[in-house]
């Protein structure tokens, strides 16, 4: 089955915990891939639908709260799906860096909400793989992202 | 006639004579004066580089104190940047201190494990020169990681994984094309700091 590539003008939202976020930097350990992932999961702001994107963090919140237990001091950082895969083109990075719509289903046992937002970036390397280069990528997805403020965000939303 | 005057001595003809006051101050014998003077920054000293345009009467006094005056004793300047700069590092130290605390709550939540090799890391390479607090985050093994981002595409994050070795990627400024020099490695304190010389990339890091 061909992969659902999002558009480069959509945006990825990754969900990072409050030890990993000060004055606007976010630790570039939360964009490499641990072992065993197939890539790093984020969700897809335009799939849901809203008008704003204070909404659609706030389903997205909404949702991951069902299968994780998210600190509300948290943080998500958005990226630009265009500017990811433009990290592709540094000379210096030797992977082809994709983002796949990965939609998934509920769990029903187990309280999970179904997530038709969940998408991955691909085509990382792992720490163990190429450490140089998983270190690399993370320094380029760390400066291009954007930080939410989940705690501003869940006071007035959710 | 211009006159130019250092310390309790007089000079005339302000176009030949250097005219440059290390904070010392004048004034006319008839209790006025007049001076048309610039400023510039002579690292760590503010130096006044004045042009007079006064009549034959001023005498020059040296450290003659003259209210709302532009300029000051080398000494006054010397003090106030001393004070200026203990007061800098104290709310450095503060604020990472604050930080610190505020980490080992988040830590908990977080279910992250802080690494007392990296915390001891951490202390130790602060301690090591004067550092600017800027970002400090945890990795999820537990490192501290300290950050800094320059306005011209510099970058630097040091993870302190304990031993005295340290995981950096620096980013150095942005040349004209747009490209940058990006290392990524690991190494001790030492080579750290050399790497971050050699980038220059000190002044973003160092207070």
């Amino acid at each position: 089955m061909k992969p659902d590539k999002i558009p480069s003008r959509d945006h990825v939202v990754r969900y990072i915990g409050p030890s990993f976020v000060e004055a606007g930097e976010v630790s570039r350990v939360k964009f490499q891939l641990r072992k065993g992932e197939s890539g790093l999961s984020v969700n897809w702001l335009e799939k849901l639908g809203f008008e704003s994107k204070d909404d659609c963090i706030n389903e997205v919140y909404r949702v991951m709260s069902s299968g994780y237990d998210l600190n509300k001091n948290g943080w998500f950082a958005e990226l630009q799906v265009g500017s990811i895969r433009e990290i592709s083109n540094n000379t210096k990075v030797n992977y082809d860096i994709e983002v796949i719509h990965k939609p998934k289903p509920a769990d029903e046992k187990e309280g999970v909400l179904a997530n038709i937002s969940h998408a991955e970036i691909e085509g990382l390397p792992t720490i163990n793989d190429d450490e140089e280069q998983a270190e690399l990528i993370a320094g380029e997805l760390v400066e291009i992202c954007a930080l939410n403020d989940l705690h501003s965000l869940s006071h007035h939303h959710i | 006639m211009s006159q130019t005057a250092i310390g309790n001595q007089q000079y005339s003809d302000l176009e030949s004579e250097p005219s440059v006051f290390f904070g010392r101050s004048m004034e006319s014998r008839d209790g006025t004066y007049s001076l048309d003077n610039e400023w510039w920054r002579h690292t760590p000293l503010l130096r006044a580089k004045i042009t007079l345009s006064v009549p034959e009467s001023v005498i020059a006094y040296e450290e003659f104190a003259i209210k709302n005056a532009p300029f000051r004793l080398i000494h006054e300047l010397k003090e106030e940047k001393r004070r200026e700069e203990e007061e800098i590092r104290a709310e450095n130290k503060i604020a990472f201190m604050k930080r610190i605390e505020n980490l080992r709550g988040f830590a908990v939540e977080d279910g992250v494990e802080i690494n007392p090799e990296s915390e001891k890391d951490f202390f130790d390479f602060i301690k090591s020169g004067e550092i600017k607090k800027k970002a400090l985050v945890l990795t999820e093994e537990g490192n501290f990681e300290a950050i800094w981002r320059g306005e011209d595409g510099e970058y630097i994050a040091l993870e302190f994984v304990g031993g005295n070795i340290i995981k950096y990627i620096m980013f150095s400024k942005r040349s004209s094309d747009s490209s940058r020099v990006q290392e990524v490695n690991s190494g001790s304190f030492d080579e750290v700091k050399d790497l971050l010389f050699e980038l220059e990339l000190t002044n973003l890091i160092y207070l």
